[in-house]
């Protein structure tokens, strides 16, 4: 109110023609000043004051009331605000008739601005506020640690929401993705789509329902086809503990949320962390995981690194074994055509997950046990990595492996 | 009117004088420390310094009742917590929690001869005998809930309700007995009514978690409770999810955090609750003038609550002209 009644109200009367007026004034109920234009040449008589608080009309909130006592005519009016007089606006007169328009003006005007400034606040404080937190959390372009910082603003808000910031967090991650009806080839309207987006406002509070968060939790769509839940967890000494609790929360959720049938579900989680900043980071390990979950399994819910834990190693080699060992495994697998020999690969990549046995590797790829020991040693003279010799070589094959699967969706990897 | 009678009224359901002013938790200031020469920590576990300290609150500040149980880790020291027991102002806390497993635990047999246990006992009856029944005597007893926190580790609870869920069953039902026992042991030394500290608080649990874990617990313990004499709930933080769940606990009065709107917290427990509160210690009590407190009473008592009191254990510093402008306050407002 201060910034309303002192900076605003500074400006409003600046734009007013002053010929017609001696001074304009705003007080509060019980007659105490809140504001005035810094060029008048004195106060209202606080005498007039009270008698103009005396004879407002609670029944008439935007009344004119005058005085005649003083030098000037006083002319008043209240300001409204959800049918309450928050306080008056006083004008003495040279030109009555003049300063009537003026002061209906600067009342509306005032109005106006009061009730938008608490419609702003009160947006905030509600859904949106949750969004906005996750919005900024998520909010930077490029990430390097120990560079990002939280903005002031935003450290203020958690502060002031009442968020410990000390708790460790890992975000949990829910897709969204919408079950479509395809006949002859496109896609009909069957009516879904207004259930979707009443499933869409509900999705959040089903998953604030959840029994395992508290009011130390986040949840928000981050857009609109992703919620994200910014999970806490007071320290127990054993972060793979909370990983585990982590897993329940998730099938938890995903059976919360499966009673909407409107959508498929993919869950995942990031790493756990002990600063808000880290946030980013966990969201961005959770959408990665999503996305090799979305690769290499074949049903959707919960995507976890235990369930490919080869397939999340693969994803985060680093680049120098990318290009320094994984390239060249490739390169010596290329055909005459310049194509890799990925029936090849496929087939090492079996005979190591079979713990190098030719008749379970046989088996699996519905081959003779010949042809796969011909096949491998093939594999071997190209390459010259004997899995049956050294465990290096036989994780490099498999790394070159899960390498060429992820590689067909390289462009799905978040930085 | 006697002080007691008045509030016990509001209890009963009965017609009274003037608008109670009661300490569910601590009231003990510095400035009472002073006057009574009872300081912390001494007084969190000898029963004379309790009883003076207490005492305070009626004669220095002319509240309507005395509550000698400034801390919450009497039972915790008592059940072989590592306690360090504070400073002139600062609350005592848990160094070392004997990470209670289930079937470690029993009730030790001397538990109400052990020191801080006998202490609160005799502070109490000495405070019946002092004050025979012009003032209201309140005891209190930490629930199985905040008793696991102390022995079994805030972190390790909170996780085992979702990795072992069945422990934590079990110790609630272990520690269940203590809570009672304690209650029983204090209605019969002489107090009026029990503060039963369980924090359930929505910082740490869901509102689902409770009805779970502690709603079951709860409601057997005022089963047990019921005839000994009523019980004022506290838990501290916004409870407006949980409040119909703790209505449904069988709690006599819930002691509500300045955080929640009162007439909120009365619709919500639909006469099945009183409320005590919730005047704001940070901001009104700690660093507010006498206005502002008149003006918080005001507030709590047009919300509707039934017993003024300080929304929870003040800060040391609370200066004793603040406690003494809420009964000034209570007594202005229209009698009942």
């Amino acid at each position: 109110m201060e910034q309303i009644f002192g900076t605003y109200f500074q400006r409003l009367v600046g734009k007013v023609d002053r010929s017609s007026l001696r001074s304009i004034q705003i007080v509060s109920r019980d007659g105490k000043i809140l504001a005035k234009d810094t060029a008048n040449s004195g106060d209202i008589p606080s005498d007039i004051i009270y008698k103009v608080i005396q004879d407002l009309n609670c029944t008439d909130l935007h009344q004119l009331i005058y005085n005649h006592s003083g030098e000037y005519t006083v002319v008043a009016t209240p300001i409204v605000i959800d049918l309450q007089v928050i306080a008056m606006i006083l004008i003495e007169a040279i030109n009555l008739k003049h300063c009537e328009q003026i002061i209906t003006i600067i009342r509306t005007s005032l109005e106006s601005y009061i009730e938008y400034h608490n419609t702003q606040e009160e947006a905030f404080t509600e859904v949106s506020r949750e969004e906005a937190i996750v919005k900024e959390l998520l909010a930077v372009s490029s990430y390097d640690l120990g560079k990002q910082s939280l903005s002031y603003k935003l450290l203020k808000s958690l502060k002031a929401f009442g968020f410990d910031l000390f708790l460790l967090r890992s975000v949990i991650l829910v897709k969204l993705e919408k079950k479509t009806n395809s006949y002859f080839n496109i896609n009909l309207d069957l009516g879904y789509e207004s259930s979707v987006e009443a499933f869409k406002d509900r999705g959040v509070q089903i998953i604030k329902a959840n029994k395992y968060l508290n009011n130390q939790d986040i949840v928000a769509f981050a857009d609109s086809d992703h919620i994200v839940i910014v999970k806490s967890f007071l320290d127990v000494g054993n972060i793979g503990k909370l990983y585990y609790a982590l897993d329940n929360i998730c099938e938890s959720m995903i059976s919360d949320l499966e009673a909407a049938k409107i959508f498929t579900y993919h869950i995942a989680y990031g790493g756990i962390y002990s600063t808000f900043q880290d946030v980013r980071r966990s969201y961005v390990e959770a959408e990665n995981t999503i996305h090799l979950g979305s690769v290499f399994q074949e049903n959707p819910g919960i995507h976890s690194v235990d369930k490919g834990i080869f397939e999340h190693v693969g994803y985060y080699l680093p680049s120098i074994v990318q290009h320094k060992v994984i390239q060249s495994v490739l390169d010596k697998l290329k055909k005459a055509d310049g194509s890799i020999d990925l029936e090849l690969l496929s087939v090492a990549e079996a005979f190591v997950d079979q713990c190098m046995n030719l008749m379970h590797t046989a088996n699996q790829l519905h081959l003779h046990r010949n042809t796969v020991y011909l096949k491998i040693d093939k594999f071997k003279n190209k390459t010259g990595l004997n899995p049956e010799k050294s465990f290096q070589d036989a994780f490099i094959i498999k790394m070159t492996a899960v390498s060429v699967k992820i590689g067909a969706f390289s462009q799905g990897k978040v930085n | 009117m006697t002080s007691r009678e008045r509030v016990l009224a509001v209890f009963n359901g009965k017609p009274y004088d003037k608008i109670p002013v009661i300490n569910p938790t601590s009231l003990a200031t510095v400035e009472s420390m002073r006057h009574t020469k009872a300081f912390f920590p001494h007084a969190h576990t000898d029963s004379h310094a309790m009883a003076a300290l207490a005492g305070a609150g009626r004669d220095l500040l002319g509240f309507d009742s005395v509550m000698p149980y400034f801390s919450i880790h009497l039972e915790a020291a008592a059940l072989g917590c590592e306690v360090d027991w504070g400073k002139l102002d600062r609350m005592p806390q848990i160094l070392k929690a004997p990470l209670l497993e289930p079937d470690d635990f029993v009730m030790p047999v001397n538990f109400f001869d052990r020191k801080p246990i006998k202490a609160l006992l005799q502070a109490i009856k000495a405070l019946r005998k002092k004050y025979g029944s012009e003032v209201a005597i309140i005891g209190k007893v930490v629930g199985p809930w905040t008793l696991a926190f102390h022995l079994h580790g805030t972190a390790n609870l909170i996780l085992e309700t979702n990795m072992e869920p069945y422990k934590v069953h079990q110790i609630l039902g272990m520690l269940m007995q203590t809570s009672i026992e304690f209650a029983h042991a204090q209605f019969e030394a002489g107090a009026d009514i029990i503060t039963w500290a369980d924090h359930a608080t929505a910082d740490l649990i869901s509102a689902k978690m409770y009805e779970e874990f502690l709603l079951p617990v709860h409601q057997q313990c005022n089963r047990a409770l019921q005839k000994a004499g009523p019980v004022i709930f506290h838990t501290c933080g916004l409870v407006t999810d949980r409040l119909e769940l703790f209505s449904q606990a069988g709690f006599e009065a819930f002691h509500l955090e300045s955080r929640n709107d009162v007439k909120a917290a009365i619709c919500i427990a639909d006469g099945r609750m009183l409320m005590t509160g919730n005047i704001n210690n940070p901001r009104i009590l700690l660093n507010g003038t006498a206005a502002d407190v008149y003006k918080a009473v005001n507030r709590a008592v047009e919300g509707g609550i039934q017993l003024l009191s300080p929304e929870c254990a003040l800060p040391c510093w609370v200066p004793n002209r603040n406690l003494l402008e809420i009964v000034h306050a209570a007594r202005t407002q229209q009698n009942k």
